[in-house]
Order: structure tokens, then sequence, then C-alpha cells
């Protein structure tokens, strides 16, 4: 069915049989497949499962390579579909990759801090993968959060890790200008903790639908009812859509430590920010590092993301950046052709 | 809208609240004490509740102002901006949503990441946490009657838990550290 009134110049009809599929499709839910590459899940407690992926290829590394996720929304998002899937690309340069997957934490877990994921969790972790591989040192791979922590991890137990790459870490939050850090700064985090016990999810998404309200959260629907017959791009839609609205709540005392410590007092940057009672100092990090920030990060800026490869002591350090988004760096065909490539590169010559 | 704010900010500045909580404290005599006692424990929730909710409806005017101005600003640069264009007079053209979509970004946006902004949304915010803290103190009195352990005490253990983890790791690491020697 078109509508027309009358014939104009300039006009173009709306199509209201497309915008019925539209609405049909989005109120159907969101039954699709994400995280498809094969995997083994070799440890698994309440709060993480550490997932080992099965080689697509011969392996040319000899350096497992362990993936932190953030710890807001699903880690399925390095794995969303086959061909936009950092692990798969990764398998497919001949990696042995690990990812650590977080599960969602309860009222149970409000006193879990950033201590307990850094010392506790990704250490457990980072033994599994050494075990498994018999190898002395690993790769850490940090995505956003699970930048920043793996940097932490890395000032802490550094005896264990031969390579640290970081997508996006948040490190000099002083410097960060998004709407998130903005939001951040005013948030009374210490009363919604005590109040509820952890961060709701519910606040994220309200926080996520102010980043570009109507650049993505209206035009994305008119781009996907003019583009409802192209099969490949309503199932990319899809993916993105349902992982945007999935995300674990974040645990009481470690969004406390983020917004209070990180975000407010900038602590991280200034190499004062405490696990237990160690201070994690980034000068300390005197491995390999690789640093990739996106230029057009609404989540967090590249400014906040750059000081990374400026405070660390390592000789063998690379800043690359890249003209995309926080998703597009990752989930994205211009991450499979420009991204991955430069990656895989930088890691194959640290990793035997 | 400001004519408004001014209204409520006077409203709590006179501390109505205030003067029946000293009303609240006269002393009585005989049974009257063993009577009101309870009942002024209810009366202070209530007027504690109820200068949550005023002060809730104040943020919440700053807020709806902020938002308000920026959707003006918005629809004003669409205005200014179609005018100029002829193609841009066909409300179904292309042109016009991306021109629609743009000016209300570019509002919204430069709204979201001002200080103002965060202030206001994060005290509304934090107003409504106060309602929900006023009905958990409710629920911890009624837990506490019924000889159920409360939130707090239950927070209490969780703590407890989470300290004798960490000690737990703790101890594991050196062991195995010297096991390794």
């Amino acid at each position: 069915m078109i509508i027309q009134d009358k014939p104009t110049q300039n006009r173009n009809p709306v199509d209201l049989t497309k915008v019925a599929r539209t609405i049909e499709l989005l109120s159907k839910g969101n039954h699709i497949s994400v995280g498809d590459t094969p995997n083994d899940i070799v440890s698994e407690t309440r709060l993480y499962r550490l997932l080992h992926y099965h080689s697509l290829v011969k392996r040319v590394s000899h350096t497992p390579v362990l993936v932190v996720y953030a710890l807001v929304n699903r880690s399925y998002v390095l794995d969303l579909q086959p061909n936009k899937s950092w692990i798969r690309h990764l398998l497919t340069q001949g990696f042995d990759v690990y990812l650590l997957d977080w599960k969602s934490p309860t009222r149970m877990d409000k006193y879990v801090s950033i201590d307990d994921y850094v010392n506790s969790y990704i250490d457990d972790c980072v033994e599994i993968v050494q075990n498994n591989n018999s190898a002395d040192k690993i790769t850490l791979h940090g995505y956003c959060m699970g930048s920043s922590m793996s940097a932490m991890y890395t000032t802490l137990h550094q005896e264990k890790i031969k390579n640290l790459v970081t997508i996006a870490p948040v490190i000099d939050t002083s410097k960060d200008t998004t709407v998130i850090a903005n939001i951040s700064r005013q948030m009374d985090i210490d009363k919604l903790v005590s109040t509820i016990g952890y961060l709701p999810p519910e606040k994220l998404y309200e926080v996520y639908s102010i980043l570009k309200p109507f650049k993505q959260g209206v035009n994305k629907y008119f781009n996907l009812i003019d583009n409802i017959d192209n099969e490949s791009f309503v199932q990319n839609f899809l993916r993105v859509e349902k992982w945007l609205y999935d995300t674990p709540p974040i645990a009481g005392e470690t969004i406390k430590q983020w917004i209070n410590d990180i975000y407010k007092k900038n602590l991280l940057f200034k190499n004062q920010f405490k696990l237990g009672k160690t201070t994690v100092d980034l000068k300390r990090i005197n491995i390999p590092l690789l640093n990739i920030v996106a230029e057009e990060d609404h989540l967090v800026s590249p400014e906040c993301s750059v000081p990374l490869n400026e405070v660390v002591s390592s000789e063998d350090r690379r800043l690359i950046r890249f003209h995309t988004g926080h998703v597009g760096l990752i989930a994205s065909s211009y991450s499979q052709n420009n991204v991955l490539p430069k990656v895989g590169q930088w890691l194959k010559t640290r990793s035997n | 809208m400001k004519h408004e704010n001014n209204a409520l900010n006077n409203f709590t500045k006179y501390d109505l609240f205030e003067n029946w909580k000293n009303l609240q404290n006269f002393p009585t005599l005989g049974m009257f004490n063993a009577l009101t006692k309870d009942y002024n424990e209810y009366m202070e929730d209530l007027l504690s509740v109820n200068r949550i909710l005023v002060d809730l409806q104040k943020n919440l005017s700053t807020y709806w102002l902020q938002m308000s101005e920026a959707n003006f600003r918005a629809v004003a640069n669409v205005i200014l901006k179609s005018k100029s264009d002829p193609n841009l007079k066909d409300a179904n053209s292309d042109k016009l949503r991306l021109l629609v979509i743009d000016a209300f970004e570019e509002a919204y946006s430069s709204l979201f990441s001002s200080k103002e902004f965060a202030v206001a949304y994060n005290e509304v915010y934090s107003k409504q946490l106060d309602i929900v803290n006023y009905i958990n103190r409710i629920a911890e009195k009624n837990l506490k009657l019924l000889n159920i352990p409360t939130r707090s005490e239950l927070d209490e253990v969780l703590k407890e838990l989470q300290e004798v983890k960490r000690t737990l790791r703790i101890m594991k690491n050196r062991y195995e550290k010297l096991d390794r020697k």
C-alpha cells in the first residue's frame, strides 16, 4: 500500500507496508542467534564463564590470547555474527583465543569490588589459560572497562603477561567529554548503591538513550524501514539491537569505585587507584602495549584512552586510531577489514 | 516556568514541615504520651516523604524546563533552515527528515553534555532514590516487628562474607607461592 495523495515533485511516498513489516519485526522480539563460534566452557563460577574457542586453522602463535570483556552489556558483541566476529577473525589468524564472559551479579554480590574482579576472577582465568596451554605468559586483551581492568591486572601480575592489548580503555577521565562521563561526575553513586545494592540495567539503558538520541535513537528506525527488504541489514540490526538491550547489572562496590575513584577523582590516571591495599601504578607496565582507540567513540573519548601510552614505561608501545565508533571498532565490516589485520600483525610478531 | 520554580522554592523554604515536627514534640501527659509515641513516629515518616515529594517536584520542573528549552531551540532551528530552502517544504522529503534529526540531535546533545543537565538529572534520580529509601525504612521497621532479618542486617552478613572470600584468596595465593618455591 502506497500513500501519495497528490503528485508532487521531490516527494518520497511513504510505503506503509514497509512500516507495518518493521513494526511486526520489532514486536516479535529478538529471537536471533549470537555468539555462534564453537567453544568450550573451561571454567564457570557465579560471576564468570571462561570460554575457549575451537581452532579454525592451524595455530601459528604459541602465546594464548585471553580477551577480557567489559562489565556492561554482553560479551557476544565480540562474536556477533560470523562475518563481523572479532573472535573468529583472531582464530582465523591462527591465535588460541579465550574469552572471559562476565555473568550477572545480584544483590548477593553487593560487596564484590574491582579488586575481586582483577585479583580474583581475572587472575583465576589467567592461571587456567597458562595451565591449559603450558604457557609461562599470555596475551591479555581487554575491551572498554575490560581494558582498564587488564591494565590494572598487568601492573600487579606482569610476570604472567607477555603483551597487553587494549581497546578503548578508560584511563584519564578528566579528558572524557562523553555524556556518560558528564552524568557520572554528578551521580550520587553511594546513595544508589546503599538503596538498590547494584547499578540496575534500567539505569544503563536510560543513559544509553541520551548518548546520540536522534542520530542513533530515532534515525536507526527510519533506516530499518528503508532497508526492511534487505535480509542482511535486518539481521545485523536485530543482533546489535539485542546486544544494546542486554546488559547485566553492575555489582554495588564495583560501580562505586568505578564512579567515585575513576570518574570523579581520576585516581587510575593519577596512579593512586587502590585494589585492596595495593596501589595501581600504571608506570609499572613495561611489556609491549598496543592501544586501540576510535576517533568517533561516544562512550569513551579517545582523549581519555590515549594517555595510557603516555603513562606506561613500555619501550614497545603503539597507539592506533581508527575512524569509527566504540562498537564499530570491534563489530563491523570496517573492523574486519581495517582493525583486526593490524591487531593480528602486531600480535604475531610478539607471540612466539 | 521560572515563576513556578520560584514559587516552589519559596514553598520549601517556608518550613512547614519543621513546624509540624515542633508541634509533635510538645510534651503530653499520662497515657497520651504512650499513644502519641507511635503516632509521632509515623507522622514524622509521613512528613519526610511529603518533603521528598515536594523536592522531587521542584527538581522535575528544572529538568523539564531544560528539556523544553532544548526542544524549542531544535524546532526554531528547523523552521529557520527549512524556510531558506524550498526543497525542504515537502513534509515527506528525506532532506527534511535529516534536517529535523540533525537539529534535534544538536540541541539535545548539547543539553545532555552540559553540567546543568547532569546536575538536574541526578537530582531527580536522587529524590527518586529517597522515596525508595523511605519504603525500605518502612519494610525494615515491619521486619523488625516480625523478628525477621532486615536488609541492613543481611547486608552486614554479605559484607563479612565477601571479606572472608578475600582473606581466603590471599591465603591461597600465599600458600601457592610457598608451594612453588
